[in-house]
């Protein structure tokens, strides 16, 4: 049976094919404004690179924000989409993070993969990928820049972890200081890992854990957060496509 | 609308519903819908109440009083008097789509958007002069603590007194006795300054037949097959289980409901029970629930105080009735009561709607989901608030009610 | 035996009595993090510090913790320490809202609930407590009458009343430089901090703050005399329910008229307003010092870390207004 996975998130639609628990292909691309259009580019694009034709697809699976919009055979929502791509991956796994642009999402799986709880982040931006963009803006860095800046961060600076509103005062208020940008962007990667964990020992996750979404490609924030909860985390090569590939497992 | 357009519509209606004698047209109208619907359904029967409770808090014939939904609405009906609850009436606004003007008056007048939106939108029209005068404030600390500060406010705005009833967190009995003293004193001091004098008779009789009409609801609730909908909907009642009370209004209108949902059909969805209250703007959430097959079999707030009011002890079982919401602040308490609620009613999930400004009910979600997921029942935290409409995040609540819905499937 | 509290309505006079040693718990701020995932993000600030502190061990020697249910979040905070390993030895003392004979009997039973807890633990004889109260009560309204004075008459500012380990009075009179007078209204947090940005300016701050002068100063007009065979746990009830500085959780118009005849006194040219964001009592209470007070306001919000380079800005304009 081959199934195709569209995951339209906020930021990112991914699509995955899938024969029989084999991934045929994938394909990943930016969100936009159009996600019904994307969602089609991106079927197409996996469809080429797995050289099929539509009409081999038995069903097609949407998950993400803008799961409604797409052309689907049915959807699912992302926590069960995400749980059944990081279960298939990492059969072990008790446990997943997924950071993406808009939400962060903190599971526990059972030892078959079922979602037994889960959280999202509540309204405010802090702990997403959107607060990271908001305060590499303020630091005049790329989100790419994350990782390697953190690296080099010498001096502990604190930051609110509450609100997205009050850090980036907070950020304007110690650059005023003449704080480094080094040591700035530790601080907005460690806010983020803060509210982040604050959801995992709410919802009390044990390791092995798998972390997902764009922000799972950030190495600033992925080990800092490996760092404040303590074990290591599971990381797939293409973070960005579990859910795609759970919403194509989910038959 | 435009905002000066609005802001002088505001005017006129505010002037409007300062001119006592306009509302005594009202009365001709009733009469006229009381003619035309000799037996009126439950729509006909709110609509109906709506028209003569604005009648009356307008008209000001009584004693309007302004109190906190958890003040038993019997004391304020054995005393002649018109009850008035700020909180019910915000989620009116609300559902009229009307509360961002409100709520940006009273933030325009340094009221914090981090306060409970209840009272924020009560404070705005309050400041606008659109909610009905009241001639006093009785409120209790029993739900929250932040109702103290919200009626402070009140009697600053209004410039009108202010009667606290302090609900203690002791022990039972020393909790109860210091509440009916209140009550007495209170009652004592509304004769003395107001004239007011208190049957508790017939008031106390209508609100223990209410209660025994709200109980063979509930035994039929807990049948398995039975559902209310659409989910969530028992929350638009809530002036019958608090506001009403003690009136004929609330008996007619639970025995109507009683009648109606014992023809229900049969449902088989997944049973959730409610916590906490819900968005009352129109939103998507219920259409969401029953989409995904999820039915609300109960309501946290629907719990009524089991025991009966006594004209023999009228301030003693009125404190009681009041303690009986320690099942919904006190920690312990409230968890004990969930679980039990979740056995009675077999709930497969519970949902609580996250009001932003409510510190009391969120301080308590990290033990009540330990306890939960003890009990191997999904807790799904639903985050936003139920009054303004900027904190809504619809797709994050369909996507939590989504996955709800797929892990009891799993279960199933 | 250490005993932990924070609220400026537990009184240290009756732990003393009772052969405790009161610690007043002033949380350090550093980041939450062990704190945090008992409580939600719209949640009070200092409950979150509060927490950390404990769970990291900052008061480790601090036995017994003592609580009142001043507000939501303190209830909830009590709630939380008591669910925790060692949390049977917590205490929440039942707080009224309202003043009068009724509220006074029913407080003075919960100290009464307090006074057995604690002895049950010291061990000491209910009789030698009550005859150390007496005297523990008498000498209190002695350092208070005589704090309230010099602190009218302008002689107390900046931080001399705070973090007076177990209620120990602050050193007076003191020797007063010059400059602005305001008057500070301000919470748990970040007071200290701050009161120091405030003295770099060259103000003259006169704080109102439950580590501080509110725990201490008396209000206008007290008489209180301990008739001897009155219950000294009454007594004791009345001195803070009747006659000590009222807070923000009201009655309001008693605390208003509290701040008006301070702000009177000391003749403060303005008000720096400096409260936890999510605080329902304080968020109610600027609202009104606002609208009733005439003197000129400025608010400043924080949440669970000082961010003090704001503060500076917010300050600087502040005072550019007050002195053109």
């Amino acid at each position: 049976m081959i199934t195709a996975g569209i995951d339209v998130g906020s930021q990112s639609t991914g699509v995955v094919i899938q024969k029989d628990g084999q991934i045929l292909s994938f394909a990943l691309c930016l969100t936009g404004i159009d996600p019904r259009k994307r969602a089609k580019e991106s079927l197409k694009e996996a469809l080429e690179k797995a050289s099929l034709s539509p009409e081999k697809l038995d069903c097609r699976i949407a998950t993400g924000y803008s799961r409604h919009q797409v052309e689907a055979d049915r959807t699912v929502s992302e926590i069960s989409a995400q749980a059944k791509g990081a279960a298939f991956l990492f059969p072990k796994a008790r446990g997943l993070i997924d950071i993406g642009g808009q939400d962060t999402k903190v599971v526990l799986l059972s030892s078959g993969g079922k979602v037994v709880d889960f959280l999202m982040n509540d309204k405010c931006a802090a702990g997403t990928g959107r607060f990271l963009e908001l305060m590499a803006q303020v630091l005049e860095i790329s989100l790419t820049d994350f990782g390697k800046l953190v690296a080099q961060a010498q001096r502990e600076v604190e930051l609110s972890s509450t609100c997205a509103v009050f850090a980036q005062s907070e950020l304007v208020g110690l650059i005023a200081q003449g704080k480094k940008k080094e040591d700035l962007s530790r601080a907005v990667c460690q806010a983020v890992v803060d509210q982040v964990a604050n959801m995992v020992e709410r919802i009390g996750l044990v390791p092995p854990v798998v972390f997902t979404g764009g922000v799972a490609k950030n190495q600033g924030v992925a080990s800092l957060l490996e760092k404040r909860l303590g074990f290591s985390l599971l990381i797939p090569p293409e973070p960005q496509i579990t859910a795609a590939l759970g919403a194509s497992l989910v038959l | 609308m435009k905002e000066k357009t609005q802001q002088n519509l505001v005017k006129f209606i505010s002037f409007l519903s300062r001119r006592k004698s306009l509302f005594t047209l009202l009365g001709g109208y009733e009469w006229w819908l009381k003619k035309k619907w000799p037996s009126p359904d439950l729509a006909q029967t709110s609509y109906l109440l709506t028209i003569h409770s604005i009648r009356e808090l307008y008209q000001r014939k009584k004693p309007v009083v302004w109190t906190s939904l958890f003040f038993p609405s019997e004391f304020i009906w054995a005393g002649s008097m018109v009850p008035f609850y700020p909180e019910i009436a915000s989620g009116l606004v609300a559902a009229l789509r009307w509360s961002d003007f409100p709520l940006r008056s009273s933030f325009q007048k340094w009221v914090s958007a981090d306060l409970c939106s209840y009272h924020r939108l009560s404070l705005g029209m309050s400041l606008l002069k659109l909610f009905p005068r009241p001639d006093f404030l009785i409120a209790t600390n029993t739900i929250c603590q932040g109702t103290v500060g919200f009626f402070q406010t009140l009697a600053q705005l209004w410039r009108v007194p202010f009667y606290l009833i302090d609900v203690p967190f002791a022990d039972f009995s020393a909790s109860e006795k210091y509440i009916s003293y209140q009550l007495e004193s209170l009652a004592q001091n509304l004769s003395q300054e107001w004239g007011i004098r208190f049957r508790w008779e017939q008031v106390f009789s209508c609100s223990n037949q209410t209660r025994a009409v709200i109980k063979d609801i509930e035994n039929l609730r807990k049948q398995k097959t039975i559902i209310l909908a659409p989910p969530t909907k028992n929350l638009d009642y809530l002036p019958y289980y608090y506001q009403f009370m003690g009136t004929r209004a609330s008996l007619s209108f639970f025995t109507q409901l009683l009648a109606q949902l014992s023809l229900t059909e049969p449902s088989s969805c997944h049973r959730l029970l409610w916590l906490h209250l819900k968005p009352f703007y129109p939103n998507p959430v219920p259409e969401w629930l029953e989409k995904n097959n999820l039915g609300v079999a109960f309501e946290e707030f629907a719990s009524l105080y089991p025991g009966e009011l006594s004209s023999r002890e009228p301030f003693s079982s009125l404190a009681r009735k009041i303690l009986y919401s320690w099942q919904l602040t006190v920690g312990r308490k409230r968890i004990s009561h969930v679980l039990q609620l979740v056995q009675e009613f077999e709930v497969q999930g519970v949902v609580q709607f996250n009001q932003w400004g409510c510190r009391q009910s969120q301080g308590m979600n990290f033990p009540l989901r330990q306890a939960l997921r003890k009990q191997e029942i999904p807790f799904l935290e639903l985050d936003g608030d139920q009054i303004d409409q900027n904190h809504r995040s619809d797709e994050q609540w369909k996507t939590r009610i989504q996955a709800l819905a797929e892990m009891l499937e799993g279960n199933r | 035996m250490k005993v932990g509290y924070f609220c400026g309505y537990l009184p240290p006079e009756l732990i003393r009595s009772a052969g405790g040693e009161p610690v007043l718990l002033e949380p350090e701020g550093k980041r939450v993090k062990l704190g945090e995932k008992y409580f939600p993000t719209p949640f009070c600030p200092f409950s979150k510090v509060f927490l950390d502190n404990l769970l990291s061990g900052s008061w480790e020697k601090v036995g017994t913790l003592l609580f009142t249910r001043s507000c939501d979040a303190s209830r909830r905070l009590y709630e939380t320490v008591s669910s925790l390993p060692g949390g049977e030895s917590s205490f929440l003392l039942d707080l009224p809202h309202e003043v009068g004979p009724l509220a006074w009997n029913y407080f003075a039973h919960q100290l009464k609930k307090l006074a057995h807890f604690l002895l049950d633990r010291t061990g000491k004889s209910e009789k030698a407590m009550l005859s150390d109260l007496e005297q523990e009560v008498k000498s209190s309204l002695i350092i208070r009458r005589k704090l309230t004075e010099e602190y009218q008459a302008g002689r107390l500012p900046g931080a001399v009343f705070l973090g007076k380990e177990g209620g120990s009075p602050p050193d007076f009179p003191r020797v007063v430089r010059g400059g602005l007078p305001l008057f500070l209204i301000a919470s748990h947090l970040w007071v200290r901090d701050l009161i120091g940005l405030l003295e770099k300016k060259s103000i003259l701050v006169f704080e109102d703050t439950p580590l501080g002068s509110r725990r201490w100063l008396l209000r206008e007009n007290t008489t209180f005399l301990l008739p001897p065979e009155e219950d000294p746990f009454l007594s004791l009830s009345r001195l803070y329910l009747e006659w000590k500085a009222p807070c923000p959780r009201g009655p309001w118009r008693e605390r208003l008229a509290f701040i008006q005849e301070m702000t009177r006194k000391l003749g403060v040219r303005g008000v720096v307003y400096f409260y936890p964001k999510f605080c329902d009592f304080s968020l109610y209470e600027l609202k009104i010092v606002r609208d009733e007070l005439s003197l000129p306001v400025l608010s400043l919000e924080y949440d669970t870390l000082p961010n003090l380079a704001q503060w500076e800005t917010r300050l600087e304009a502040f005072l550019e207004v007050l002195t053109p």
